[in-house]
């Protein structure tokens, strides 16, 4: 009987819903990015700019199209996750996370082959806004995706927490790598990967407890 | 479901009850029988909470089906210290659809991880033994029997949307 009672006064409080669409949020998401690239290059100025540092140079063409791809994987993995199906397979983002890690490896290749000392191909000084830029550009881009993830119904909160900084953090780099100068594999392999490891770390850390259901 | 996102109250009803026969058989025999009643009602509040969730160009069951595995897993984490260690027989529901339980059923979940880890989470957690009882009738040490729950609920849940 209360069963009974239960379903009939579940069905009475229906209000109509908006099924969620995933293009929606991959799209806010992309204008954020976009709109935040635009904000850097108009405060910071565009690496065209700077010596030694062009729109063609191929390491940025390189980090640019594996920050897009990257960004892309994670991106609509992460909002794939917001409405679950057994059957679904969402591992793209992971081979997209494989091909960007080949940066770091050749980056430490390199910095322990390097003729010059490698602290001086660090930078730190930049390496640190780069951080500071990307990360924080990440945070807003992944509470927008966290935001969307708690309407939805993710299965594993750890995978979407992870997978929701990867997409931030690479997006966040994006925005930002139109401004940084740099085109020394060390430097990309060593601040790039640093801060998308750990928008990913915090995504792993800190989005579960926010959209468990 | 696609009505019922609709706000069509009449056609939501009629869901939620055949949601509930269907959910009934699935978690027939996979969770102690006490707990049945409050794993189904858990499921259809979630599936009410969640219906913005759906897909309404997609199979339903499939989503049905993963919200169901979540709360099954979540279940069988809590049903941990409040189980009763008699198993009334009679109460366990008919057998699922075999056309399901190929593809979307739990023990196709239960299948995604070692036999070794399967087993003692069916004895324990579903069967409501204690550590010590499954440790004596497998053979694994009772810290095994809990690192081995442990583990395997962890991969079902990675696994809940694998089929």
């Amino acid at each position: 009987m209360s069963q009974n009672f239960d379903l009939d006064s579940l069905a009475e409080e229906l209000e109509p819903v908006k099924p969620l669409n995933a293009n929606g949020a991959i799209g806010g998401v992309v204008f954020l990015t976009a709109v935040s690239g635009v904000l850097v290059v108009s405060t910071l100025g565009f690496r065209d700019r700077f010596l030694d540092a062009t729109a063609t140079d191929p390491m940025f063409l390189v980090r640019t199209g594996l920050l897009v791809v990257l960004g892309a994987a994670s991106l609509t993995a992460a909002t794939s996750m917001a409405r679950p199906a057994v059957g679904t397979s969402r591992s793209g983002w992971r081979w997209a996370a494989m091909a960007a890690l080949t940066i770091p490896v050749a980056a430490a290749v390199a910095a322990l082959v390097s003729r010059t000392p490698v602290a001086e191909r660090l930078h730190p000084v930049n390496g640190v806004e780069c951080l500071t830029y990307s990360i924080g550009i990440g945070l807003m881009l992944g509470a927008v995706l966290t935001w969307w993830l708690r309407r939805g119904a993710p299965t594993s909160p750890e995978r979407a927490g992870t997978v929701t900084g990867l997409a931030a953090g690479s997006l966040g780099a994006l925005a930002y790598s139109m401004h940084c100068p740099h085109n020394d594999i060390v430097y990309i392999g060593l601040w790039y990967s640093l801060a998308i490891a750990l928008t990913t770390v915090a995504g792993r850390l800190i989005v579960p407890h926010l959209v468990r259901w | 479901m696609a009505l019922a996102q609709e706000g069509d109250k009449k056609a939501y009803r009629t869901l939620l009850g055949e949601c509930e026969t269907w959910l009934k058989r699935y978690y027939a025999r996979k969770i102690g029988p006490h707990v049945l009643d409050d794993l189904v009602q858990d499921t259809l509040i979630s599936l009410h909470r969640k219906r913005a969730s759906y897909d309404p160009t997609r199979a339903f069951l499939p989503w049905l089906a993963a919200i169901a595995r979540y709360r099954w897993i979540d279940h069988l984490r809590k049903a941990y210290r409040a189980k009763e260690v008699e198993l009334n027989e009679e109460l366990t529901a008919d057998p699922s659809d075999p056309a399901v339980e190929a593809k979307i059923g739990l023990e196709r979940l239960l299948g995604t991880i070692p036999e070794r880890q399967a087993l003692v989470i069916k004895l324990v957690k579903i069967e409501g033994l204690s550590i010590a009882e499954a440790s004596q009738k497998t053979g694994q040490s009772e810290s095994l029997v809990k690192v081995n729950i442990h583990r395997g609920m962890k991969r079902m849940a990675a696994a809940i949307e694998e089929e």
